[in-house]
């Protein structure tokens, strides 16, 4: 009898949760209200639903796309909006998913992304050529802006703010030494063994994270190989029509962060920005290089204490051709397959000009026209504002940027490199280009 | 008249036989129609792409190239690479796991309530997902392990990485494997000991003729098991260490390949090597251990 | 030993005598009492150690965020249960994703209990070539990375519509254990005695009676392992899930802590409040049944 009830009860159970599970997804998703009223020609709302691929998992910028939303479904109570925002772990999982999603036939309205990293969702077709846009004209966006949203000439996708990166530094502490922000590299080295005479670790390092390599190598690069007026080199790089060492750019890059990396702390290889970003607000370390997507993060960590923290574009060397480099940040592709392809386009219209606003007071971004909301921290705005002059080195001045396999093994080999440093058995320049070299030829052998 | 019976009885034997057959099947059906349609289908449905250029998974180009893919893979220094890295985790990961469960099985193998709830201490990381795993080992790395040592953490360099990831998968696991050789000692007549000791055996020497033979049985069931683990090993390089060559296994490899690197056909490729290559690994240990169970 | 003391021996030296034997017996029990004792404590250091992960994670995930860096791993000066309460409230996905996670979990052990129990049972009690060669079949499953079945997987289920369902969920993920469970179950069948079936045949039960009556009862301590291993593996899943389960509303707890574990997060204490809230429920589980997964694992397991 009590096996029987047993039984009973398990059989019960199983149909009961099958059925509520069925239930359960056909529920509609969790979504955004839109104005549900008629608009006032007395039509009735039409009932439209946008899915968005994104990879902007911090809490801080989801809630800013949907205050965005917010707004769009507020200024047009004729579209009632069922949004459903699909999130993704950058690194990990959103491209693969998103070509898994395209695969099956899926059709999203719109994807996140720099139409120059995924030339395969161009390539079939899945993004929608924005160059005659009238909205993105009106912007006077200059060249560099644009061209991180363009693939072949050809423009494909919103652009909505900048990222840029630099040296972020401890103020008490310059203040406590006596020094000052350096315009040259002799400064800068000269700041960094001062600050180790005094007992403190010049630098807070999150080479957990491979961008961090990236980023700091970044700025010789870009800024001396336009300077070069190299356009093409990371396009060359990727098609073997030239090598790494072909041009002067990284080898002296390289040579110029090898003397930077002479002082790194034990935890360098391992922490992730969230670490490096403790060891630098608790004093431990007086300087981190770090990018202006993390800034509202910094700002909570420090929230109720006195820190103070400065900003200065890092000095390439002593002739101040140092230039703040940057790049687009948040893009967004609309697909033209999408059943409501014009009512996404309609959105990032909106957002792009009207938007903007919404956007930057949630997410703390700068946004490309120089515009930033009044609620960011003072070194956003000042971030702006060199912006606005001009005077930047833009990664979408190039002709290309490197995408997928080549800007994994970029990472790669100099997160490699600094761990040479780390392990007190530095790499030579020349043994870290070949063996990056090496693995671009086999991508490239592949590629054929 | 005799013969007909018999035919008739051989008859309805063999209907029965086929009934009782058909019963089999249909008890056996809806676990394989689940594993059918999850697992086997969809692995042969990915084998034909092995055989193809297939470049994005979502462009509909794709033209057969035999085995180009496959030539193409065996000579890939970074893929031969990434095997190397997964079989030396799977070893140290093997080797640790068994060495420390069986440690703890034969200290808590007897029980007691203080046996009973170390045991159940002991399990407890094994209910721990594995990438969350990876990530709070991190913190154990860098907050307790260099504080302690004043060493770097093994996650942040390329030569102690994989061993690294190997104590995270250890610590995980070794509970599982305890429990399997508990089981195993459990299982040992007392009679054999008492026999080893009028024989006038030392501990040692009682560990080493009668506990090892008679554990076979649990060792061939921990090392198949965890070789199929370690050879897979995907979400903990994924979690704290994803840009460290060092670091890279054969799962990561085919993953990157077909859905991040745009190269579906070479990934695909990749992936039936790394299948083969674990059922052919699965069977000859699987194969060896039978042997000395036999002989033991 | 006092009784085999020659008679001859005067009193003092039977006195001495016991003496000594007490001596010698009471070193003894001190001997193993010391023994006993470091063996205790060597349990309790490996305890102690094993358990370091979950005393980091616990204390980060009481410490407010700026706490964190500035005392690490000592015990927090104001313990605070704000993370938790910001974890429940602020992550949208964490309700979402324990109602999913408990509707998809709970179908999944449960058919997997019954489908394997009835699939292992036949495996177990039928070895002829060709049922062998069924059992090898249906447990290479173990062997096949996931990774290689992802694609297919997905495009196959997103055209009959399963994908973002807790139904094409609950379907792949019992697919995926079903090999695990039945290498598991198929051991401990084949030291389960046959007689009791044998009888029942006897009695003219049918198979699914006897199955239902009397093999299915005796696999309950296998089962109940089964149901706490299972209930690891989907409960903690975030490959399958990733693949499958795209729209928010349909999403499983693990993929909640996107927010948490990305390149750039800053809430350390909100992810440990996670990962202790995540694990919660396997713990009590676990609790409940560890007499039995003992017991499971103990006579099934070993056979391999």
């Amino acid at each position: 009898m009590k096996k029987k009830l047993v039984a009973l009860f398990l059989a019960f159970a199983l149909v009961l949760s099958l059925a509520a599970c069925g239930g359960s997804s056909s529920a509609p998703a969790a979504s955004t209200p839109a104005a549900g009223t008629p608009a006032s020609g007395g039509s009735e709302a039409k009932d439209v639903s946008i899915t968005v691929f994104h990879y902007m998992a911090q809490a801080t910028k989801q809630a800013g796309l949907e205050a965005v939303e917010q707004a769009f479904a507020d200024a047009h109570p004729e579209y009632n909006i069922t949004w459903e925002n699909v999130v993704y772990n950058q690194g990990t999982d959103y491209f693969p998913q998103l070509q898994t999603a395209l695969a099956s036939g899926d059709q999203p309205e719109i994807m996140m992304g720099n139409p120059g990293l995924y030339p395969d969702l161009v390539a079939a077709g899945y993004v929608a050529d924005l160059t005659d846009n009238s909205v993105i004209k009106g912007l006077n966006l200059p060249s560099g802006d644009l061209g991180d949203v363009s693939a072949n000439g050809k423009i494909y996708g919103f652009p909505i703010d900048f990222k840029t990166w630099g040296v972020f530094y401890n103020k008490k502490i310059y203040e406590d030494l006596k020094l000052k922000e350096p315009t040259t590299y002799t400064e800068l080295l000269a700041n960094c063994q001062a600050i180790s005479d005094a007992g403190i670790d010049p630098w807070a390092h999150a080479f957990g994270d491979a961008v961090f390599g990236d980023i700091e190598m970044r700025n010789y690069v870009w800024t001396m190989a336009q300077a070069g007026g190299d356009m093409d080199i990371f396009e060359k790089l990727m098609s073997g029509e030239k090598k790494l060492t072909d041009y002067p750019y990284f080898k002296d890059g390289l040579e110029l962060w090898g003397q930077r990396l002479a002082w790194m702390r034990d935890d360098a290889m391992v922490n992730d920005q969230n670490a490096a970003l403790e060891v630098f607000t608790s004093g431990q370390a007086a300087m981190m290089y770090f990018g202006s997507w993390g800034i509202g993060d910094l700002e909570a960590m420090i929230a109720g204490s006195d820190f103070k923290y400065g900003f200065f574009v890092e000095p390439i060397d002593d002739a101040g051709s140092a230039k703040l480099n940057v790049q687009d940040d948040q893009c967004f592709m609309v697909n033209p397959n999408a059943e409501n392809y014009d009512i996404a386009l309609e959105f990032m219209e909106y957002w792009v000009v009207n938007g903007g606003s919404s956007w930057s007071a949630v997410s703390l971004m700068p946004l490309l026209n120089g515009e930033v909301a009044s609620n960011a921290p003072e070194v956003v705005q000042t971030l702006a504002g060199i912006k606005k002059t001009g005077n930047i080195a833009h990664y979408g001045d190039f002709t290309m940027p490197f995408n997928s396999q080549f800007t994994t093994d970029w990472r790669t080999y100099l997160t490699a490199f600094a761990e040479s440093y780390a392990n007190g058995n530095p790499q030579s320049p020349d043994e870290c280009l070949a063996a990056m070299q090496a693995k671009f030829d086999q991508n490239i052998a592949e590629n054929g | 008249m005799n013969t007909t019976k018999t035919d008739l009885l051989a008859q309805s034997r063999r209907r029965r036989k086929l009934r009782s057959h058909a019963g089999n099947l249909l008890f056996l059906l809806p676990a394989m129609l689940l594993f059918g349609y999850v697992v086997l289908v969809p692995f042969v449905q990915g084998v034909p792409y092995s055989f193809t250029n297939w470049k994005s998974i979502i462009s509909p180009d794709k033209q057969f190239n035999g085995l180009s893919n496959y030539v193409m893979m065996l000579k890939n220094s970074y893929f031969q690479n990434a095997f190397g890295h997964t079989l030396l985790f799977t070893l140290i990961y093997e080797v640790g796991t068994n060495f420390l469960g069986l440690c703890i099985a034969l200290l808590l193998f007897r029980s007691s309530k203080f046996a009973n709830l170390c045991r159940t201490m002991m399990f407890v990381p094994f209910t721990t997902a594995l990438t969350s795993a990876a990530i709070v080992w991190s913190y154990v790395y860098t907050d307790v392990y260099s504080a302690l040592f004043h060493v770097a953490s093994p996650l942040g360099q390329s030569d102690q990485v994989v061993a690294g990831m190997a104590v995270i998968a250890i610590w995980r696991d070794m509970g599982y494997c305890m429990l399997i050789y508990i089981a195993g000692l459990k299982a040992i007549p007392d009679d054999y000991y008492e026999a080893a000791t009028l024989d006038g055996a030392g501990v040692w020497q009682k560990f080493r003729h009668v506990t090892l033979p008679l554990l076979v049985p649990s060792f061939t069931a921990n090392v198949t098991l965890l070789l199929a683990w370690g050879l897979r090993c995907f979400d903990y390089p994924m979690a704290v260490a994803r840009n460290m060559e060092a670091a890279q296994t054969s799962a990561m490899f085919v993953y990157d390949y077909i859905f991040g690197f745009s190269k579906a056909g070479l990934g695909q490729a990749a992936a039936v090597i790394l299948t083969i290559v674990l059922v052919v690994l699965t069977r000859v240990t699987t194969y060896l251990f039978r042997k000395s169970e036999v002989e033991a | 030993m006092t009784e085999t003391t020659p008679a001859a021996m005067d009193r003092t030296e039977q006195l001495a005598a016991r003496y000594t034997a007490a001596q010698v017996l009471a070193r003894q029990r001190r001997r193993e009492f010391v023994r006993g004792l470091c063996k205790k404590a060597v349990c309790i250091a490996m305890v102690c150690v094993t358990l370091i992960p979950f005393y980091i994670s616990f204390i980060y995930s009481i410490k407010y965020k700026n706490e964190i860096t500035i005392s690490h791993l000592a015990w927090p000066k104001t313990p605070t249960l704000s993370n938790y309460i910001r974890v429940i409230t602020e992550n949208e996905q964490f309700l979402v994703g324990i109602k999913n996670s408990v509707l998809t979990t709970i179908p999944t052990i449960l058919l997997l209990m019954i489908i394997c129990s009835m699939a292992s049972w036949v495996l177990a009690r039928n070895e002829t070539p060709f049922y062998n060669f069924l059992y090898v079949l249906l447990t290479m499953g173990t062997l096949i990375p996931f990774q290689c079945i992802m694609l297919p997987l997905y495009l196959n289920m997103f055209n009959v519509g399963l994908v973002s369902t807790n139904v094409g969920f609950v379907i792949a993920r019992s697919g995926l254990q079903v090999s695990i469970s039945i290498l598991v179950i198929t051991s401990f069948v084949k030291t389960v005695p046959r007689e009791m079936e044998e009888a029942a045949v006897i009695d003219g039960c049918g198979k699914l009676q006897t199955f239902w009556r009397i093999v299915f009862p005796l696999l309950k301590p296998i089962n109940a392992t089964q149901l706490v291993l299972n209930t690891v593996y989907v409960w903690n899943d975030y490959n399958t899930a990733v693949v499958l389960l795209r729209d928010k509303a349909s999403r499983t707890l693990p993929l909640a802590q996107i927010v948490y574990f990305n390149e750039n997060t800053s809430e350390l204490n909100l992810a440990f409040a996670f990962f202790i809230m995540a694990m919660l429920p396997i713990l009590i589980l676990y609790f409940c049944l560890q007499k039995y997964v003992v017991s499971g694992v103990m006579s099934g397991a070993v056979k391999g």
